[in-house]
């Protein structure tokens, strides 16, 4: 790498860094100040506006897991595994997010920590998935194997995900629940200030992702160089 | 495609021939299944639970633990002196090797599940004679769809340092679908209801195999290579 | 609709061959020709690729870039024909432990499509001398056994190419004579053979070429009448006393 790509690469992180502070920001003050409290629930219901946007970037995290899953077994580039990597990583994260946050918003709503709501059930068992995706990366030494392996548990989790969704979804309409409240039945009917703040804390979150994703690319392509110096000097000696 | 015919049905033969020889295949998987069934039976209070509500959960339980116990088992025999990579070099495409494994897992598997019936039949007193048909399909769709990522995920853990215990935490989570849908086709056709009445698990369990199969054709090629 | 190869002279031409994978780089530019009949040895320290060339040529793993021509097949195709006209002898036997050998021999002789697997496992096994034990398990064989067990395993389908990873890994004085000699007799009929090995006597006395990989790369590739023995011998040793200090950098 040429010192001005570098110089040109660190402007462009610099740049999303501050869009990522200010989108942030905005969603805090949006969410803390902005919105008005909702009536029903009070003021935990403003977890929301932390736990979707959460479980927005987890899925999509994961999506992009798929995407370079397939782009690394079909062009075989290192590139490719490192993205779907730092991917699932934050994915995970972030998907842990949603499971901590659901309970808390949970418990003064309807009464418990944990429902076996579809939602939240196909949320725990699409976060085993990643962990396990991980675990499987960690388990294998680094080279071809690992990066093939993983790819492949990529592609076949994500297209687990329809599977999961209805499977969930008809096992609990065998048992309803009274107190089950999805999304879609907080999501309707609700004011514009909170569509708005909605709004904010998801490009916040995305942008967030974009931030992270880099930061982690980053990270383990400076290993790579390390380990490649590492090997360069050994050899010439 | 006659080669690819006589080349799975080689691979099946040979590990019936081993099996029929060594015999711990399949009593190891017979006997594991025996035990969960018990230890469930011992951990519900029966006399409170109706049996025909715990029960399909309680076998269904059983076929996959002592299923993984095959599964495990049939990619160490092909990783012990380096015969997956005897076989990866004969003049035969890799679906070949998948296509012989998951066919000798499902058999085995098939086998001693037919085995459990019976006893499960009398252990929680339930009639399994007068559903056997539609029991014996949902059986069939389950164990493949089993199978079919069973053997996919086999032959990527027996690589791994950790096969044992990297197995079941890469299949389990994935098989949640399948597990629902067969415990639940399982408690309906025991309580007596049509098949018509669970179209949509049907569906499910059987799209499941085939995108599963089809994936696993596409994706063993990057798994079985060294 | 299979185009036959062109005739060739060559039964492995590799051009720039190369397998790396972000900072490892197992083969790193190889570039030989091996003439039908020959026997080429390649030595190498530990983990300087020498097995992964072995994997690239028999079509058991990718190569990241350069190309390699077996039997006339390019490799990267995968192609069934190739792998009819290869066999491998490697250090693991790759035979069912559970098995008579009669039993592996007619399974290997089937995934092969042979017509008649049977009459070719025993004659296989007769020249191996093992027909007296073909009905024992696999399990109650000795080291020696098995590894010839594993010549007849790998020329079941008379291949024209052989290719021999540390074949005299784990073996005593006598099975390790043996083995030459069966070696020196698939030579005699004309086969061509690439073996890697550790061993410097055994590997410089049947061999027609000779070839030091290194890091990846061939650091020497001659014929055998121009090579000086124990000049090779002091060069191989430098070359595995260096190597122990690159070693650990391979796992992170």
């Amino acid at each position: 790498m040429s010192p001005d790509v570098v110089e040109e690469k660190e402007e462009e992180s610099n740049a999303l860094v501050w869009l990522t502070g200010f989108a942030l920001l905005a969603a805090m003050i949006a969410i803390f100040i902005y919105v008005p409290t909702e009536r029903k629930e009070g003021l935990i219901q403003r977890i929301m506006y932390f736990h979707v946007p959460c479980a927005w970037l987890s899925f999509f995290a994961f999506f992009v897991v798929f995407i370079c899953s397939i782009l690394f077994l079909w062009k075989k580039d290192r590139e490719w595994d490192i993205y779907a990597h730092a991917s699932a990583e934050i994915g995970v994260v972030f998907c842990s997010l949603v499971l901590i946050t659901g309970p808390i918003w949970a418990r003064p709503v309807w009464g418990a920590w944990w429902v076996w709501d579809a939602r939240l059930t196909s949320t725990l068992i699409l976060w085993i998935i990643y962990v396990s995706y991980l675990m499987l990366r960690a388990q294998s030494d680094a080279g071809s194997m690992r990066a093939r392996y993983a790819a492949v548990l990529g592609i076949v989790g994500f297209l687990n995900i329809p599977f999961i969704h209805f499977s969930v979804l008809w096992w609990r309409t065998f048992h309803p629940q009274s107190k089950v409240i999805t999304n879609e039945g907080i999501g309707k009917g609700m004011d514009p200030s909170m569509l708005a703040t909605l709004g904010i804390s998801l490009c916040a979150f995305t942008l967030l992702y974009f931030l992270l994703m880099g930061e982690r690319v980053r990270q383990e392509k400076l290993k790579d160089e390390i380990d490649r110096l590492k090997r360069e000097k050994l050899y010439s000696s | 495609m006659n080669l690819f015919l006589s080349q799975i049905a080689a691979i099946v033969w040979k590990d019936f021939v081993t099996e029929l020889k060594t015999r711990e295949l399949f009593s190891a998987m017979f006997i594991f299944a025996l035990l969960v069934m018990l230890i469930f039976i011992f951990s519900v209070n029966l006399s409170i639970v109706k049996a025909s509500e715990v029960g399909p959960g309680i076998l269904w339980v059983a076929f996959l633990f002592s299923g993984t116990l095959g599964l495990n088992r049939s990619f160490v025999l092909e990783k012990e002196n380096g015969c997956l990579m005897g076989l990866m070099l004969v003049p035969a495409d890799r679906t070949v090797i998948y296509f012989g494994k998951l066919i000798s897992n499902f058999v085995f598997l098939t086998i001693m599940e037919l085995f459990i019936l019976p006893l499960f039949m009398i252990f929680f007193n339930i009639d399994l004679i007068e559903h056997l048909l539609p029991l014996l399909l949902v059986i069939f769709l389950g164990t493949l769809g089993f199978c079919a990522l069973g053997t996919l995920l086999s032959s990527l853990a027996s690589n791994l340092k950790t096969r044992e215990i990297m197995l079941p935490i890469l299949l389990y989570p994935l098989l949640v679908p399948i597990v629902i849908g067969v415990v639940r086709m399982t408690g309906q056709i025991l309580a007596g209801e049509p098949l018509s009445e669970m179209m949509n698990w049907i569906g499910l369990t059987a799209s499941f195999d085939i995108i599963y199969i089809g994936v696993s054709i596409m994706t063993i090629d990057h798994i079985l290579e060294e | 609709m299979v185009d036959n190869p062109k005739p060739s002279d060559f039964a492995i031409e590799v051009r720039q061959l190369r397998k790396d994978f972000g900072v490892l780089k197992a083969v790193d530019g190889v570039s030989f020709d091996l003439k039908r009949g020959e026997f080429l040895s390649v030595f190498g320290p530990n983990g300087a690729g020498k097995t992964t060339l072995i994997k690239i040529l028999t079509g058991l793993t990718r190569p990241s870039s350069g190309t390699a021509r077996v039997a006339g097949y390019e490799v990267e195709e995968g192609r069934s024909e190739m792998r009819r006209e290869i066999g491998v002898i490697s250090h693991s036997p790759a035979l069912y432990a559970d098995l008579t050998p009669m039993e592996n021999l007619v399974f290997f002789g089937k995934m092969y499509g042979l017509e008649h697997p049977q009459e070719s496992a025993l004659a296989g096994l007769e020249d191996v001398g093992l027909a007296a034990r073909r009905h024992d398990r696999v399990r109650t064989f000795s080291r020696g056994m098995l590894q010839r067990l594993s010549i007849a395993r790998a020329v079941l389908h008379d291949p024209s190419i052989l290719f021999l990873d540390e074949p005299f890994t784990g073996l005593d004085i006598h099975a390790s004579n043996v083995l030459k000699e069966h070696l020196q007799t698939l030579h005699n009929n004309k086969r061509t053979i690439l073996m890697t090995t550790h061993d410097v006597s055994c590997g410089l006395e049947m061999c027609d070429k000779v070839a030091l990989q290194v890091m990846g790369r061939f650091a020497f590739f001659k014929d055998i009448k121009d090579v000086d023995k124990e000049n090779f011998e002091t060069m191989y040793f430098d070359a595995v006393r260096n190597n122990q200090f690159t070693m650990g950098i391979r796992s992170h």
